[in-house]
């Protein structure tokens, strides 16, 4: 038992010796890469495979990514253990597209100690915070990593020292012992450096500051590159020059300014040849000059010291001497590969074919192009087959055999100096020789009802191993869906066959086509959404039928009542179908829901879907809660227009409105009011709710009156109530009781039976303002009898009668006169045969009912009108000359009354002219009439035209006498040349003419081949 | 009664392709020269009506017996005989073509010379209108000379209109005489 504790303790004591050094392994670091905000990011190295402590922190802070001889790399790094910076230093060379081992020429590490950098001697560092820094040296060809080692972790997260472009140096120490002087250039030598075959080099980018101290007006500095001979003088012209100053704006304070000399393009430099760098200096004055070299990047680092030279300030003759301390470097760009191109096949392109042509091109120069392979990864990343024999082509064709498969692929070009590149990126491309199976279940087969723009539904199934794009093509259009969604929803056209298409990655493509029918296909239909009640609300629908089937009935469901309707026309297998129904009254704000019911000819019934149509109650009033105004009435004193005092006269106007469904003639609703005394001017009537596109009937009955004013009547008759037109201002005219006569006015029709329920519309003449007014309109009894209140005092009236908007008879520019005014014995007797205008010469457009009238001889247009309801219209007239502009008004005329007349004289400045009429109706074209006005055949010659038509009718045939068709010819010719003459107005036209000539041609040829006798 | 042939050739046959030309420049003379008298003579008529009279000598009502319906009768009977003439002038080519004898060459001349003179025409049309507008011979022309006046006013109308059936009638006329004396027939 004691030798068992024994051991134990020797197992704890070796257990607690072992710890140490198993703790200090490195096998169980990780590291974790953090980017962060940094530029190159952190890592932080922690033992115990990342679950023990950290042991420590790099950060990479600078590095050259692109150098060319002379490269860097400077890092932070915190130890939290003692050990060395790193544990090894190794590099890695892209050759091939793959990192190999490489020694690079020469490398070192630096440590930062008391702000110098020292050589780092590979010692242990204790815990704490080190600068560092690597350098090393590589060909400018060359892309190298370094990769260094930390505690048993490789950092190969890092940036590498990439490959750059080519430079030759031109050192500054080489210009010691030159002058710099006013007017005596400076001038240095460099070579181009080892070169390939036909190779050239370019220089660009390249900067130098120059400055001079001094002043004066002609100062000019320059530089330029010329070819040099063995002696090292320019010879030939300069390659290139550069004045980036010319004129004396160099202040002379602060001294030394500076002012940057660019060469901003390319310059090709030729293999061999020694060239020289030339500045140059004039200035006035004889002033103390000084330059400064600089060139761009490369040269930062170094300055410009001036080794020798004059005190500041002006010293004539003094001679200044600066000198770069560090090289200045010109950057030399040669034997680029650039532009290495993957032609095809594209960027993740496909191919059905499992042999796939690569095409491949590089820009080289001014190297040539040695060889161009194909890199893919069929079976690993790897030269596949390399083309050495281009013939002077940039390009080349290389054909490879892949099974069904992704892969990623590009292109190596080398130039003849060894020099290869890649494409910027890889391409990827997809071998499928098998095209996607496609399953298309749905839209098929024969659906009972649907509609235009309506829904459907596609299923499908897509079976492919490299899913690419999916498709349908409906309706000539092409739509694209996510293959594996399966399913989607088809916006309805007109169309009942739809393709679906599928391809894969490797461009195989395949479709399924699926067809499919309605029983009924609603495509178009035609209601309005919101209604008010009692109005007539019309449905129309435009169906087609399946083919073989037909449509025998057609039913409207509304609010759960059948209303028929009715077939209105069928072209083939398209129906127009409608029904007109009254909406019910209702006591508020109703959303019904109507649908169609099909009937087919073999008894089955479909149903639309059902929609809802909102109806809207509405009430009338007197303006006093509702606002929408149907009809103001003001009233006015007869003779003077001008608007009653109603307190001065206790006037009233009593109103009747009645409004009427069109549809069954149902009353909808009433409004009886009285407005008088203060109030008695006017009087307005006013719904609760516009109309929208509901039209009713409404008749409306005024009365108006007052102290010193008979009564009189204003009806308006079968008025068809609408939202645009149910703001009307209507004036009424009350007639001054001394001025009226009181006539019994009697209708009779053609048949001279009293006429019941016709309005007379009296308007009355006002002289001084050229118009007719309706100042009163009766409605005539049983008996076809009315009162009327006239003027007798020198009034003209125009009397129209009219029922239900029509016009029954006129009778204008009346003279009224009482038989027997002391009994009142005043009768006016009309009958519609006695109409002063008869009732053709009528025409009714958009309730106005006219007759026009033209005096040529008064060059007067008249237009006599009457509102087909009573109701008062704005109604004008706009004449214009006619011609192509038609823009330039000849007269016109306006009046807003229930009816009168409209008159426009055409001034005689205008001439003979043709003029354009157009009358409107609150704002609505009526009608265009055109007038001439020009001279008649009779104005220009009188009967004596007529004369010469029967001379011409009479002399003409009477040469053809012998022949009876002779003689008809000769009437035909006559005729013709009576007409082509002008004196007689008959058809001169080019159409009637030709006919004529045609016709006589016949005749004339008819007659040369029987050869008949005059 | 049977009815005889006409005998062409016993009438003169003796047509002249310039017709349409002549009537051209006779009916602006004819309307210039009527017109020009009804303004002398209403000119006339008017001073004379005026002149101042005497406890003696009555001017005026001696002017109002003799000159003024001489006037009036004018005024009404001169224009209607301007027109009657160019229209029987007009008449008087289209019956003359008919009648003529004319070798077929005949009417490729005469259309050459109608469309010469359709050309003259609006020259002359275009100088009347402006001679016209002058004030002081408005009424008598434009008024007046009425139905003239519209004729010169489209005398590129009306040349062409005769021109067009006087070329018809001349046509009538060779088939006729290419028929052994034949009409149209």
């Amino acid at each position: 038992m004691k030798r068992l504790y024994i051991l134990y303790i020797l197992l704890i004591i070796g257990i607690l010796l072992v710890i140490p050094s198993v703790s200090s392994f490195e096998f169980d670091n990780t590291k974790n890469f953090n980017k962060g905000n940094l530029e190159y990011g952190k890592i932080e190295i922690i033992n115990a495979f990342g679950l023990g402590s950290t042991l420590a922190e790099i950060t990479l802070d600078k590095n050259t990514d692109v150098c060319t001889y002379d490269c860097s790399a400077e890092g932070t790094t915190t130890l939290y253990i003692e050990r060395k910076l790193f544990n090894g230093l190794r590099f890695e060379k892209l050759t091939n597209g793959k990192w190999i081992e490489w020694n690079i020429k020469d490398y070192k590490i630096y440590i930062l100690e008391k702000g110098s950098w020292v050589l780092y001697k590979n010692q242990e560092l204790n815990k704490g915070t080190y600068k560092w820094k690597i350098t090393g040296e590589k060909e400018w060809y060359e892309s190298v990593d370094w990769l260094a080692n930390l505690l048993g972790v490789e950092l190969d997260d890092w940036a590498i020292w990439g490959a750059t472009t080519r430079y030759e140096y031109f050192t500054g120490e080489d210009n010691d012992g030159d002058e710099v002087q006013s007017g005596i250039g400076w001038f240095q030598t460099f070579t181009v450096g080892e070169v390939g075959i036909n190779e050239s080099f370019y220089i660009e980018n390249l900067t130098i500051k120059g400055g001079y101290q001094g002043s004066g007006n002609t100062e000019s500095i320059w530089a330029s590159i010329f070819a040099t001979n063995s002696t090292g003088g320019p010879t030939g012209n300069p390659l290139v020059i550069s004045y980036p100053k010319s004129g004396g704006d160099f202040p002379a304070s602060p001294a030394y300014s500076l002012s940057n000399i660019s060469f901003p393009k390319t310059y090709e430099l030729q293999k061999g040849t020694q060239y020289g760098l030339y500045l140059n200096c004039s200035g006035g004055g004889g002033n103390g000059v000084i330059y400064r070299l600089n060139s761009s990047n490369e040269y930062s680092g170094g300055e410009i010291i001036r080794t020798s030279g004059c005190a500041d300030g002006i010293n004539p003759g003094c001679t200044e001497e600066w000198r770069p301390t560090k090289d200045i470097i010109f950057e030399i760009f040669g034997a680029t590969l650039s532009n290495v191109s993957l032609n095809s096949p594209v960027d993740n392109g496909g191919s059905t074919l499992s042999e796939v042509e690569f095409n491949c091109s590089a820009d080289v120069s001014p190297s040539i192009l040695s060889n161009i392979s194909l890199w893919h990864n069929n079976t690993a990343w790897d030269i596949n087959e390399t083309n050495s024999t281009l013939g002077g082509f940039n390009s080349t064709l290389i054909n490879t055999t892949f099974p069904d498969g992704i892969y990623v692929w590009n292109c190596e070009a080398c130039a003849d100096t060894g020099v290869c590149s890649f494409a910027t990126n890889n391409y990827t491309l997809t071998v499928d020789g098998t095209p996607p199976k496609i399953d298309l279940d749905n839209p098929s087969g024969t659906y009972n009802y649907s509609f235009l723009l309506g829904n459907l539904t596609i299923n499908w199934s897509v079976t492919e191993t490299n899913p690419g794009a999916c498709w349908y093509e409906y309706n000539m259009t092409n739509f694209t869906v996510n293959c594996d969604d399966n399913n989607a929803t088809l916006t309805l056209g007109y169309g009942k066959e739809l393709i679906f298409w599928a391809n894969d990655s490797g461009g195989g493509v395949s479709s399924n086509t699926t067809t499919w029918d309605y029983n009924v296909f609603k495509f178009e239909d035609s209601y309005n959404l919101n209604t008010t009640e009692g109005n007539a609300e019309t449905f129309t629908a435009n169906v087609s039928i399946l083919n073989g089937r037909q449509l025998s009935e057609i039913d409207l469901i509304y609010n759960n009542t059948v209303f028929p309707g009715t077939i209105d026309s069928r072209t083939d297998q398209n129906y127009s179908v409608s029904t007109t129904i009254t909406i019910p009254n209702i006591a508020s704000y109703t959303n019904f829901t109507w649908h169609w019911n099909y009937t087919l000819d073999n008894g089955e019934k479909i149903s639309s879907l059902s929609t809802n149509q909102s109806a809207t109650h509405l009430s009338i009033d007197d303006c006093s809660t509702n606002t929408y105004v149907i009809v103001n009435f003001t009233l006015r004193d007869e003779e003077t227009t001008d608007i009653i005092n109603s307190s001065t006269y206790n006037s009233s106007i009593e109103v009747d409105v009645d409004i009427f469904s069109i549809s069954n003639g149902e009353q909808i609703l009433n409004y009886s009011g009285e407005k008088r005394n203060d109030s008695g001017q006017y009087h307005g009537v006013c719904l609760s709710t516009a109309l929208g596109n509901s039209v009713y009937r409404m008749d409306v009955e005024t009365r108006y009156s007052g102290d010193d004013y008979v009564s009189e009547f204003y009806h308006i008759q079968n008025y068809s109530l609408s939202e645009s037109n149910m703001h009307q201002n209507i004036s009424l005219y009350g007639l001054l009781s001394a001025d009226s006569t009181e006539f019994l006015i009697t209708f009779k029709n053609s048949r001279f039976l009293h006429v019941k329920g016709a309005l007379i519309d009296i308007t009355r003449r006002y002289v001084d303002e050229g118009l007719f007014r309706t100042i009163e309109i009766p409605k005539t009894d049983i008996s076809g009898q009315a009162i009327g209140h006239f003027d007798l005092n020198g009034v003209k009236y125009t009397i129209i009668i009219s029922k239900e908007g029509e016009i029954l008879a006129t009778f204008d520019d009346v003279a009224v006169i009482c038989q027997d005014s002391i009994i009142g014995d005043c009768d006016i007797n009309l009958n519609a045969g006695s109409t002063t205008i008869p009732f053709e010469s009528w025409n009714e457009v958009g309730g106005l009912t006219y007759t026009t009238s033209f005096n040529k001889t008064q060059r007067k247009i008249t237009i006599i009108f009457t509102s087909a309801d009573g109701a008062a219209k704005t109604v004008s007239v706009n004449t214009t000359k006619f011609d192509r502009f038609g823009n330039q008004t000849v007269c016109a005329d306006q009046l807003t009354s229930s009816s009168g007349t409209l008159t426009c004289e055409i001034p005689i400045g205008f001439g003979n002219i043709t003029t354009t009429s157009k009358l409107w109706s609150n704002g609505k074209l009526i009608t265009t009439i055109n007038h001439n006005f020009g001279d008649t055949p009779f104005d220009n010659f009188g009967l004596g035209g007529y004369v010469f038509l029967i001379l011409l009718l009479l002399s003409i045939p009477l040469m053809f006498i012998s022949s009876p068709v002779g003689v008809v010819f000769g009437v035909i010719i006559g005729l013709i040349l009576g007409s082509l003459l002008l004196i007689y107005e008959g058809g001169v036209g080019v159409g009637a003419f030709i006919i004529w000539a045609l016709i006589a041609g016949g005749i004339i040829i008819w007659k040369i081949n029987h050869k008949g006798d005059i | 009664m049977k009815l005889r042939k006409i005998q062409i050739r016993e009438m003169n046959k003796k047509g002249s392709a310039i017709d349409i030309l002549v009537w051209m420049v006779i009916a602006i003379g004819i309307i210039m020269f009527f017109g020009l008298m009804l303004y002398m003579w209403n000119k006339m008529t008017d001073v004379m009506v005026n002149l101042p009279s005497t406890s003696k000598v009555n001017i005026s009502d001696a002017v109002s017996k003799t000159f003024v319906p001489v006037n009036t009768a004018q005024n009404t009977w001169i224009p209607i005989l301007g027109y009657v003439m160019l229209f029987s002038m007009a008449l008087s080519i289209l019956f003359s073509n008919f009648l003529v004898k004319a070798h077929p060459a005949f009417l490729i001349v005469y259309v050459l010379i109608t469309i010469g003179a359709i050309i003259a025409s609006v020259y002359l049309s275009n100088y009347y209108e402006t001679f016209i507008q002058n004030p002081e011979f408005a009424e008598s022309f434009q008024t007046r000379m009425k139905g003239g006046t519209f004729i010169i006013l489209n005398l590129p109308y009306f040349v062409t209109v005769i021109g067009l059936f006087g070329a018809i009638f001349l046509l009538m006329g060779i088939l006729r005489d290419r028929g052994a004396g034949g009409g149209i027939g």
